[in-house]
């Protein structure tokens, strides 16, 4: 065995661990306390019911997979462009950055019915529901990384002549892109709930209905299975998600960051 | 942000209510130490926000009825999605508002839910369009692309699909306002037909009103439920419950304007000029077709929605539980 | 005194024609006072004046306070003098005719060691192909072509440091402003350093001011020794070494000339430490 394949069996074998038990002891308890399956289905229930739903589930992965991704796209962009311009700026950052940490306080789901007057019913209105969701940490973790890069650095840029948009695509960008992949790391699994919680408010539902939607009708249906079911294929795209962000920064980082090089 | 929003909380409202909510004993229940004269504590969860729907409960509370009847009931507001049944069933409240269909799929997946009150003895389910609308059917409007606003899992969205397609049709969840219908000419919006349509009119937006219960299916709605278990260990309270919820009734349909005023300040989406105007429109639901007393329930009724469910597929025919077990008239 | 000898290369200096002129410059009455954060003033250097011939290697060394720093900092444009003016060639400073060298790497992790050393002519705009070779070039004549694609953070203390050296020289700079290159390097690496340093400055046509606490650095190395004094900062005492360049190797440290010379500088430190001391 390599190094690097027991390094990776190191790092996925205690997780893996981990869920295994608790799947086990989650079935023990409820075949245990016999508690009604409505009000809190078993893994096998569980399974069951991604089995019997499977097309409408993988349908529905995919479009809040979908609308996921353009939030994240779109936060990724915006949150990156309006970090640069509030770390560039010290008059908007002092007047418009605290506010930002404000807004981001403001739970979507008072804000998503705005989304849907403003953009319609459908993708375009939960993709701005993830966006708006992901893109703080975007912004904070932009400004934080351009305002702390090493300041002989900066001297160092100086004395070259740099100008400032040199400066900022070849020191205060990189310098900044181990912590931008830190935000945009929160911001993945953060899109995942944006989209689903824009979909309780402007999803179609209907035979091609997406995760929030049949959450929705699973509710109401009693089919608890069904949400749980559901639930965890949101979480698998939050995960997908996650794990790629994590990925590309590990492929951007590794050789040089010190996060890429230790050992977990 | 760097914890999880509170907007996850609400995510997985739904199942984590029902799934933390373990069939448990609540002391609300039981017999205070102090003696007889002590009131009896109860809450019961509605489905929606305060409207005339709610109107006979709501006067039960303000002009004392409860009180008299030896009950301190507790008023829990709802909203779209509020999982209701769940929560009767689970016994985190003692009464609950649902809808008819929620008794029979509550009961196939097990839940041991009894109805005790059919506050609409007739449907007042509806879908309204602009009035301008070239849709003058239901059948014309579920065989459009239109899009309907419509909270999603509810049997009689699956039964208008059952009787006329509805492929092409559009639907999004239902956010309890009325500002996206206001907002879109082409939107079309299930509704209770005595509640939003007159605000809407209120609004000076004129709008054409489709009936479900014409399409023949109609379900007792709003109904009050409790759970078995609690029903055979205090069937004085609840019976007490039921006769002061009808007595609440009446005395709201007598004189409704003051408990509209109430219900007003607890919605700010629906005015009380509005609600006025509501619940003479509600009456005729509210009564049902039949001479029975108010909030009484018929074997033939539920055997029918029972059927109905069955051929939806909402239930397997091995599941459809007994009409007679459903319900319990007063 | 004499300027020592040099093999002018030259070859690779078709952009600016010709060989480049090492600069000469005469700092002329500099004063530096700061204000410590509490509103009262500190004076850092007082009344520093002294000329430096073109081509000629200045160490200037001092106990740590002296302002010696802060005088190179003055001189290298990266502050402000309160009083005073510096000359470079009887003119103001010219653009992009100066190297940098500090007591930290400075270094961007992100880049391989040849990008990191064409950075200067990157921000300059050359094309990369030739910047590249350039830096290459420089990275050959300090003995870290092998490492030219690795990472700084694979590299030990002293090749960073001669990395940095790289980039410091890369340019052909005509003044070469070194704060402390090696401070923070052990005996032998420094040792090193410091025989590579003179090899390319024997090799270049340019004036080098060498900052550093280290007296025997500062001999080994330099044609001339500043000394500074503390509180305020100021030249107590500048001399000459008089050692042939090629006459400099390790051994030299035990010979007497060298120990003399030694001497002569840790005199003058104890005189300025003492001088600070009593003005209290």
């Amino acid at each position: 065995m390599s190094a690097s394949t027991r390094t990776l069996w190191r790092s996925v074998l205690p997780p893996a661990v981990t869920v295994v038990v608790a799947v086990a002891l989650w079935q023990l308890a409820v075949m245990l306390t016999g508690v009604a399956p409505y009000l809190c289905p078993s893994p096998l229930d569980v399974f069951q019911a991604f089995v019997e739903r499977r097309e409408p589930l993988l349908a529905a992965t995919g479009l809040t997979a979908a609308a996921t991704l353009i939030g994240f796209g779109s936060a990724t962009v915006l949150g990156i462009t309006i970090g640069t311009v509030l770390a560039s700026v010290g008059i908007l950052r002092r007047g418009v950055y605290p506010l930002t940490n404000l807004l981001q306080m403001v739970p979507v789901v008072a804000v998503a019915p705005l989304l849907t007057i403003w953009f319609g019913y459908g993708l375009s209105a939960v993709a701005a529901s993830a966006c708006i969701v992901a893109i703080f940490p975007v912004i904070a973790n932009t400004v934080d990384g351009l305002r702390s890069v090493d300041p002989n650095l900066r001297e160092l840029f100086a004395l070259y002549g740099a100008s400032r948009s040199e400066r900022w695509l070849k020191l205060e960008l990189p310098a900044a892109t181990p912590t931008i992949i830190t935000g945009l790391r929160i911001a993945a699994g953060l899109s995942v709930i944006g989209a689903v919680v824009g979909e309780f408010v402007s999803g179609f539902a209907g035979a091609n209905a997406p995760i929030g939607i049949v959450i929705l009708t699973a509710i109401r249906e009693a089919r608890t299975d069904l949400v749980f079911a559901a639930i965890l294929c949101s979480a698998v795209v939050g995960f997908t998600l996650f794990g790629l962000v994590s990925g590309v920064g590990h492929l951007v980082l590794r050789r040089w960051h010190a996060s890429s090089r230790a050992t977990p | 942000m760097r914890r999880l929003s509170p907007t996850l909380s609400l995510t997985l409202t739904g199942c984590l209510l029902a799934a933390l909510a373990l069939p448990g004993c609540k002391s609300s229940s039981d017999a205070p130490a102090g003696g007889e004269k002590a009131a009896t504590k109860v809450s019961i969860q509605l489905n929606w926000v305060p409207e005339p729907e709610f109107g006979g409960l709501y006067a039960a509370v303000e002009k004392g009825i409860y009180a008299k009847a030896g009950l301190d009931v507790t008023i829990v507001k709802g909203s779209a999605g509020v999982p209701s049944a769940q929560l009767a069933a689970s016994g985190k409240v003692e009464f609950a508002v649902v809808t008819g269909g929620e008794v029979v799929t509550l009961r196939a997946r097990g839940a041991e839910l009894v109805a005790l009150y059919a506050q609409f003895r007739l449907s007042p389910r509806g879908i309204v369009v602009h009035k301008d609308s070239p849709h003058k059917s239901l059948e014309s409007l579920w065989k459009s692309d239109s899009t309907v606003v419509l909270e999603p899992g509810l049997a009689f969205g699956k039964w208008l699909d059952s009787k006329f397609g509805g492929q092409a049709l559009k639907r999004v969840p239902s956010t309890g306002n009325l500002a996206g219908f206001i907002a879109d000419k082409a939107l079309a919006q299930a509704v209770y037909v005595f509640a939003e349509p007159v605000e809407l009119e209120r609004r000076k937006v004129p709008v054409r009103i489709l009936d479900v219960a014409d399409t023949g299916f109609n379900p007792y709605e709003a109904v009050i439920v409790t759970r078995k278990a609690y029903l055979d260990s205090d069937k004085a309270t609840v019976e007490a419950f039921v006769d002061a919820t009808r007595e609440g009734w009446k005395a709201y349909l007598a004189d409704p304007g003051p408990i509209n005023a109430v219900m007003a300040e607890l919605n700010p989406a629906m005015s009380k000029a509005a609600m006025d105007t509501s619940v003479r429109l509600a009456e005729r639901y509210i009564k049902g077709l039949d001479d029975g007393a108010l909030g009484s329930m018929s074997t033939a009724r539920w055997a029918a929605l029972v059927d109905q469910l069955v051929q939806l597929g909402e239930l397997k025919a091995g599941e459809a539980p007994n009409p007679d077990t459903l319900f319990l008239n007063r | 005194m004499a300027a020592p000898h040099r093999t002018h290369e030259g070859t690779h200096d078709g952009t600016r024609g010709g060989t480049p002129a090492p600069i000469g410059l005469v700092v002329d009455g500099i004063g530096r006072t700061f204000d410590d954060g509490a509103g009262q003033p500190v004076e850092a250097l007082r009344d520093v004046s002294l000329s430096v011939a073109p081509g000629r290697f200045v160490a200037f060394i001092g106990p740590s306070g002296c302002g010696k720093t802060t005088l190179l900092r003055i001189i290298g444009g990266l502050d402000r003098a309160t009083a005073g003016t510096v000359l470079f060639d009887g003119g103001p400073r010219p653009e992009g005719a100066l190297g940098y060298g500090f007591q930290d790497a400075r270094l961007l992790p992100w880049r391989s060691v040849l990008r990191n050393v064409a950075l200067p002519f990157e921000l300059a705009g050359m094309a990369r192909a030739e910047r590249e070779a350039r830096a290459m070039d420089m990275l050959e004549r300090v003995g870290l072509a092998d490492f030219a694609s690795a990472r700084p953070h694979t590299l030990s203390g002293g090749m960073r440091m001669r990395v940095a050296l790289a980039r410091a020289l890369v340019t052909r700079p005509r003044l070469l402003v070194l704060d402390e290159p090696f401070g923070a390097l052990d005996e032998i690496t420094r040792t090193d350093l410091d025989d590579e340093l003179r090899r390319l400055w024997l090799q270049t046509p340019m004036t080098v001011l060498l900052v550093t606490h280290s007296i025997s650095e500062a001999i080994y190395l330099a044609d001339r020794v500043v000394v500074l004094a503390p509180r305020p900062g100021r030249i107590i005492d500048d001399f000459e070494v008089e050692i042939a360049h090629d006459a400099r190797s390790p051994d030299v440290r035990t010979e007497p000339r060298f120990v003399d010379r030694v001497a002569r500088a840790a005199t003058a430190l104890e005189r300025g430490v003492r001088e600070a001391a009593v003005a209290r």
